[in-house]
């Protein structure tokens, strides 16, 4: 296993110009995660046993630069779902920061974070007599008193909405139930919901499971869409060409142990996806061919094919 | 239909008065005798009456809102049974009867307050309160306290005293009064206040405590406040008239029907109907026998049961979905 090696990732891709002057939207030192609390990491807790590793993410570091997509992929329980919680304080540092824009996201209130950092959960509960528009107007309460209706606002935060919803062309769904709607049609509104906060980051775990090849793919081009606004995006993925299709990087995971980080590799998806590490991540046996108008297709062998 | 209820609970009683001699009483006006009648005895009554229906189907439509689960209820808490030992525990050592209400609220509020301490989840994630744990450590508290009645009462109280707690177990509004409608009022009306004005967080909450989170609300912060809003209410209410079930199991489900949408709307709809049907209640518990009271709770009981298993056989399937 190739552990901790990691590429020159923070050289960012080679479409974009100006790499200089690009901001750093979330950078993250030495993160450490864990489920369990100190006293279960260190098998002192009755009936729990001292635990393999302990930690779900550990020692991982990066940049999240303004406006690139960043595709975080692995195999099933490397800790995807966790490093996108640890980005976006919904769990908390073990050891190591995360800071938004040179500020430790823990130490921003949770409503100061919320108009900065959208997160979508893997899964989110959506009453079944909940409306599309009721739930875009959720989106605002960052911006709210506690006491406000969710759909009280000023006609400057109602053109933002409006905008929202025209982007998302959700105008003639807004009044039916979210249970009533497609997949697709399901996670446009939730997303549509995460830009009614007005982040500068989106970060979003899985946004494709679910959906079919077709609505997989809109989705993917609303969020290039969203990307040429300026959003900056992390999101954890699966498949390897939506991650080549869409991502300017992609952070490789693995599973910690005492002797390798979470970090497996980082960069542009072409070297990282195609190379010896995401083989051995994977376990499986991944080649890619480039095609005429220079993009990367990957596919996957079966291991014993290999010759 | 809350003014009729209103108006037939002034009107009817051992007393009988047309509306148009009850009204005029209520300014002032009329004979010196009814205006006893209406003034301090049935006014105060019916307005405890509306108060205990008001606050427990609101703090039943909170839980129930809070635990994703319709068939919750506002004793679940511990409320009652604290508040059960409580006043167990006063008649034992013979206090003055007029410290019920408070010591009711008292016991009520503390075995609240433990069941919350129980089911507090701190640690690595978002700290939040574990509504399943609530439930739990609700009805283990709950038991101790019952068997606690149980064991001690016979072996200390004699039978007068088992009789009178019996007896306010039984719940019921005779003779409430001013003086203790006016304190119960003071903190419950507050906490119908802050009740309606969560009425977005209860939705937030909806969406699971990671995706609210993620929208800013301060969890646990949002839970301790919507808790503390349930249990005052719901001891309030034990505090006034002991016992008195199924109002917050049956409020918050006819304002569900009538108010399809709108979370603050449905929760000024579940104040409303558990207004109507405790006014109700208690008028049927002073005219059904003349000249003899029946204990509130057990009517709403009887009253209450076969309704609540209509409306569950009319919409099983989504009292289980939701």
């Amino acid at each position: 296993m190739t552990s901790g090696q990691t590429l020159p990732g923070d050289k960012a891709d080679k479409s974009q110009t100006n790499k200089d002057e690009r901001r750093v939207k979330l950078q993250i030192f030495s993160l450490a995660l864990s489920y369990l609390n100190s006293a279960q990491r260190a098998g002192k807790q009755i009936g729990g046993g001292k635990p393999d590793f302990p930690f779900a993410v550990h020692e991982v570091s990066l940049s999240l630069l303004e406006g690139e997509i960043l595709a975080i992929m692995g195999a099933n329980g490397c800790g995807k779902s966790t490093l996108l919680k640890g980005m976006a304080r919904a769990l908390k540092p073990s050891s190591g920061k995360v800071e938004f824009e040179g500020e430790n996201i823990w130490a921003l209130s949770p409503k100061q974070f919320a108009s900065k950092v959208a997160y979508l959960p893997q899964s989110l509960q959506i009453p079944d007599d909940m409306k599309v528009i009721e739930l875009i107007n959720l989106g605002r309460n960052p911006h709210q008193k506690w006491w406000q209706p969710s759909s009280q606002m000023d006609g400057k935060e109602k053109a933002h909405l409006a905008e929202v919803i025209e982007k998302l062309d959700l105008g003639h769904l807004q009044d039916r139930n979210l249970a009533h709607l497609s997949g697709g049609e399901r996670q446009r509104a939730i997303i549509a919901m995460a830009l009614s906060q007005r982040p500068s980051l989106l970060l979003m775990d899985e946004p494709l499971s679910g959906l079919d090849f077709r609505h997989q793919l809109e989705i993917l081009e609303y969020l290039k869409d969203l990307r040429k606004d300026g959003l900056t995006i992390a999101l954890v993925l699966h498949d390897l060409n939506f991650a080549a299709h869409i991502a300017n990087r992609v952070a490789l995971l693995q599973k910690p142990t005492e002797t390798s980080n979470s970090l497996a590799a980082l960069g542009v998806p072409s070297e990282v996806l195609g190379g010896v590490v995401s083989k051995a991540v994977f376990q499986v046996d991944i080649d890619s061919i480039e095609t005429g108008d220079g993009k990367t297709v990957f596919y996957l062998k079966p291991e014993n094919e290999n010759s | 239909m809350l003014l009729a209820a209103f108006t037939a609970n002034l009107c009817l009683g051992e007393v009988n008065l047309s509306p148009l001699q009850a009204w005029p009483l209520l300014y002032g006006q009329g004979d010196e005798a009814n205006l006893q009648v209406i003034r301090e005895i049935r006014l105060p009554r019916l307005l405890s009456a509306a108060l205990i229906g008001l606050a427990l189907s609101t703090a039943g439509y909170l839980l129930q809102k809070l635990s994703r689960n319709q068939l919750a209820d506002p004793y679940l808490t511990g409320v009652s049974s604290g508040a059960a030992l409580g006043v167990a525990a006063a008649i034992l050592i013979g206090l003055d009867l007029s410290l019920v209400p408070l010591i009711a609220l008292i016991g009520g509020a503390a075995t609240s307050l433990l069941v919350i301490v129980l089911s507090s989840r701190g640690g690595g994630s978002t700290a939040s309160v574990s509504i399943p744990r609530l439930l739990l450590s609700g009805i283990a508290l709950s038991s101790i306290a019952s068997a606690a009645i149980n064991l001690v009462m016979p072996v200390f109280g004699t039978q007068t005293m088992a009789q009178g707690l019996s007896l306010w177990l039984l719940g019921g509004l005779s003779g409430r009064n001013w003086s203790e409608l006016v304190p119960a009022a003071c903190y419950t009306l507050p906490a119908l206040a802050v009740a309606l004005m969560s009425s977005k967080q209860l939705r937030l909450l909806s969406l699971g405590e990671e995706a609210a989170a993620s929208l800013g609300l301060d969890v646990r912060k949002s839970q301790l406040v919507i808790l503390s809003a349930a249990i005052t209410l719901t001891a309030g209410a034990v505090s006034l008239s002991g016992l008195v079930g199924f109002v917050g199991l049956i409020g918050p489900h006819l304002a569900r029907r009538f108010v399809p949408e709108g979370e603050r709307l449905q929760l000024a709809a579940a104040a409303l109907c558990g207004c109507i049907l405790t006014l109700t209640a208690d008028l049927g518990a002073r005219i059904i026998l003349p000249g003899q009271e029946l204990p509130l709770g057990s009517l709403m009981a009887v009253v209450g049961g076969p309704i609540f298993i209509y409306l569950l056989a009319q919409s099983l399937d989504r009292v289980v979905e939701r």
